[in-house]
């Protein structure tokens, strides 16, 4: 950093993780009554459990601690998010679990599907299955009739209740928090960069399970602060450092290490393409249709994750945002036994150096230090090409 | 054996790699099946089958296409062979059980991926395997995601991939979906076949299906008796076979084994002594030639007298209900006989467990091997409760986890000798 300005959010939670300050928000909420629903993935639709009054919470999954235990029932050849999830169950050390009265899982990969299993039986847990091929018109049949089959479900666990004027108002809500993530999004387009992936990564995690109506002050305070960076000349991370863009899998905990290293080399990160960064706010629902559910179902398969099949979306969308925000080089990040973003990386790399002419690297990893020398030579080599 | 090499040439095969890998598979057959004891005679014609399996059965294949009829290949038994025959199509399994031209497929697709899918890479980038060049459409299904994801990269590469989408879980919207996808599928097969289904033809397609299958059923009945009137690598190689042959010819020639082997039954003859240790191999499916775990587990000292695996039990347990005249009811039928099928893809998947214990009284086994292809997340997953659960229950379970590679043979055996020591005993 060029000289010290104040961090986009300020409170006692700022340089510390993440879900510290998530867990203290979540805390309140339960204290006010509201239940609270455990998620695992960006296919949990946030409006209707908000629209139910009931607070979503992200369940943890990003510690190498929690693999050991998980080893003891799970494959080692299995991905360490869905591993270290088990484990912080097993081992009771989640505490959003512990403040979770259910959890909703959704089909997404062999691997989480079959971990969902393991754990119906320890806390109400509703699955929904997700459709593979999402343009078809059956894929939003479906998904409409699970996001349904999901109501029911809240309504039966909790007596908790909504109306289709209040699914309405949640989009409308989230529509509005997610336009205002975008904006913070653009200022991380400005070149020299304005800001850091540590800051970016508290706003993405804060706002998963927010309302718009929570997150509202904290991003005003956000872009108002950026604006400031901006028109004070401010910059972040060396002179010249080469513009990175992350896609991949979710990051987070043990695996920022990733991160780490790529600033360590001398790198900024201007863009954080996966669920765990700015997958959820970059496309809205569409609001006033008569249909909020299926509207829902639409946007939600929208997502572009590697669950679906063929993904086109993921390179569309992932050209719009190199043009945005111009990155350097590209790095895919894939955890170790995720097969569908492991071999999506293949085409995503071509696409990365036919389509935009940019340098691509693709690293697979999991939660341990033991390879982050290696991923730092690998990393270095590539930021020197750049 | 015919010179098969202008046929090959014409389907763009790699004669060199080709013929590398029929001189090991011929090797490999020898060693494992030929030298096998009080064989049935009826196995005469699936050796010959064997034999012929990229020669005779690939000048078929050239025949029916000559006559304007369309073979579809594919590598998953979610892809129902009764809608193909409706239009007079050919259904063929695709090459996936042999580690062939690995380091070409992991140009393509991950290292860490099911040998399986690496398999079908490395035959279709080395050339070598004349069902997937002589298939006029390969279907694919959504089933795990290395499949899934790998379809995506396969696409390319061959001629028409046609992908199927699969729900993973046996709810209402779930069975409504797999029809869809299947009345989607019936048209894409008129289309590329150009001729129509009629209610006719698909009621033929179901009946020959059905046929095919009892008489697998009728086989695995026999397997009831001690001693085990044929071995399980032989009763494996049926199951294989069930993907490659005609239908028909397939189905008499099931049928004179199994009147031999009801035969061998009353007298009291088998391919082992009475007594010897039987098991019941559950999980993932073994294509040919991938008989490296039966093999071993063979020759050393026990028997397999039942496979719940999709190349076997799994994949033919369920007829298609003949019920209804119509071509909607009828693909109702067709829909609901897929949908029980309990591949480990589904979540959640209790059915398979009962089916395992079923397997396990019926056949007077006396310990079940799981068997996972490495990296095959839902079955891996899975093997742990299925474990737990057969455990509870009193059963000996041994939990598998391999590839295609011959590496791990001598640990294999270690394990395998040791758990049929410890049922031995028990």
């Amino acid at each position: 950093m060029s000289r010290t300005v104040e961090p986009l959010i300020n409170d006692e939670y700022t340089g510390g993780p993440p879900t510290k300050r998530v867990l203290a928000r979540l805390q309140e909420k339960r204290k006010e009554g509201r239940k609270v629903a455990g998620v695992y993935c960006g296919y949990a639709p946030t409006e209707l459990i908000l629209a139910m009054g009931i607070s979503p919470a992200t369940l943890c999954a990003f510690s190498n601690a929690t693999i050991e235990a998980a080893e003891t029932v799970l494959p080692a050849n299995l991905c360490p998010l869905i591993k270290s999830s088990y484990g912080f169950i097993i081992t009771d050390t989640c505490p959003f679990y512990g403040l979770a009265d259910v959890v909703i899982g959704e089909t997404t990969c062999d691997g989480k599907k079959k971990m969902f299993e393991l754990i119906t039986d320890l806390k109400p847990t509703w699955i929904m299955d997700l459709p593979q091929v999402p343009d078809q018109e059956e894929a939003i049949t479906n998904w409409t009739a699970m996001i349904r089959k999901l109501e029911g479900f809240l309504e039966t666990t909790f007596g908790a209740r909504t109306t289709d004027d209040g699914i309405e108002d949640s989009i409308r809500d989230i529509n509005r928090r997610n336009a205002m993530m975008r904006e913070v999004f653009e200022f991380a387009a400005l070149r020299p960069a304005i800001v850091g992936w540590r800051e970016m990564y508290d706003l993405t995690f804060l706002a998963q399970g927010s309302s718009g109506k929570d997150m509202e002050p904290v991003l005003t305070e956000a872009l108002r602060k950026l604006e400031e960076r901006r028109d004070g000349g401010y910059s972040y991370g060396p002179a010249g450092a080469p513009r990175v863009m992350v896609t991949g899998c979710p990051v987070g905990g043990d695996a920022e290490k990733v991160f780490a290293i790529i600033e360590e080399a001398g790198g900024v990160i201007v863009a954080l393409d996966a669920c765990s960064g700015f997958k959820p706010y970059m496309t809205d629902t569409a609001e006033g249709t008569g249909d909020p559910v299926r509207a829902l179902a639409e946007r939600y398969l929208k997502i572009p994750c590697s669950c679906m099949t063929p993904n086109a979306r993921r390179l569309t969308e992932m050209t719009r945002l190199i043009e945005k925000m111009r990155p350097d080089a590209v790095i895919d990040v894939v955890l170790q036994a995720c097969h569908s973003f492991n071999i999506e990386s293949h085409k995503v790399g071509e696409h990365v150096e036919k389509v935009h002419g940019l340098p691509f690297l693709k690293i697979v990893t999991d939660f341990s230090l033991g390879d982050v020398e290696q991923i730092r030579t690998r990393v270095e080599a590539l930021l020197e090409s750049c | 054996m015919s010179d098969y090499t202008q046929m090959w040439s014409d389907l763009g095969l790699d004669l060199k790699g080709h013929d590398a890998l029929l001189s090991v598979l011929g090797g490999a057959y020898q060693d494992i099946f030929l030298s096998q004891k009080n064989r049935p005679e009826g196995m005469k014609y699936f050796d010959f089958v064997m034999s012929e399996v990229h020669g005779l059965r690939i000048k078929e294949l050239m025949d029916a296409k000559a006559q304007g009829r369309i073979v579809v290949g594919s590598y998953c038994v979610f892809v129902p062979e009764e809608l193909i025959l409706a239009v007079d199509g050919v259904s063929v399994g695709l090459c996936a059980g042999a580690e062939f031209n690995f380091e070409g497929a992991e140009e393509v697709v991950p290292r860490n991926l099911c040998p399986l899918i690496k398999s079908a890479f490395g035959f279709k980038r080395g050339l070598v395997c004349p069902y997937l060049e002589a298939s006029d459409i390969v279907v694919g299904e959504n089933t795990c995601d290395g499949k899934k994801k790998s379809y995506e990269v396969l696409g390319p590469m061959v001629k028409d991939l046609y992908i199927m989408d699969l729900p993973q879980m046996k709810s209402g919207p779930g069975r409504a979906l797999l029809k869809e996808e299947y009345a989607k599928f019936l048209t894409r097969l008129e289309e590329k076949s150009g001729r129509k289904v009629t209610a006719e033809s698909l009621k033929k397609g179901i009946a020959t299906v059905n046929a095919k299958r009892q008489a697998v059923k009728r086989l695995a009945e026999l397997r009831k008796a001690d001693p085990a009137p044929i071995s399980g690598l032989d009763a494996l190689l049926v199951n294989q076979v069930f993907f490659y042959d005609d239908p028909v010819r397939f189905t008499a020639s099931v049928n004179t084994l199994c009147d031999e082997l009801e035969e061998r039954v009353k007298k009291g003859e088998g391919v082992l002594p009475k007594g010897t240790p039987r098991l019941v191999i559950s999980g993932c499916p073994m294509a040919v030639p991938n008989w490296k775990v039966p093999f071993i587990i063979e020759t050393s000292g026990a028997v397999i007298v039942g496979e719940e695996s999709c190349v076997g039990e799994r994949g033919t347990r369920w007829l298609t209900e003949a019920q209804g005249a119509t071509l909607p009811e009828m693909l109702d039928a067709v829909t609901e006989r897929y949908f029980n099928i309990d591949c480990a893809v589904f979540t959640p998947n209790p059915s398979r467990i009962d089916h395992v214990r079923d397997m396990f009284g019926r056949y007077g086994a006396r310990g079940v091997i799981h068997y996972s292809l490495q990296f095959c997340q839902p079955y891996l997953v899975e093997s742990g409760p299925v474990e737990t659960a057969l455990e509870g229950s009193g059963i000996p379970v041994l939990r598998l986890e391999t590839d295609y590679s011959q590496e791990d043979m001598g640990q294999l055996k270690t394990r395998i000798e040791a758990f049929v020591e410890r049922i031995h005993q028990g």
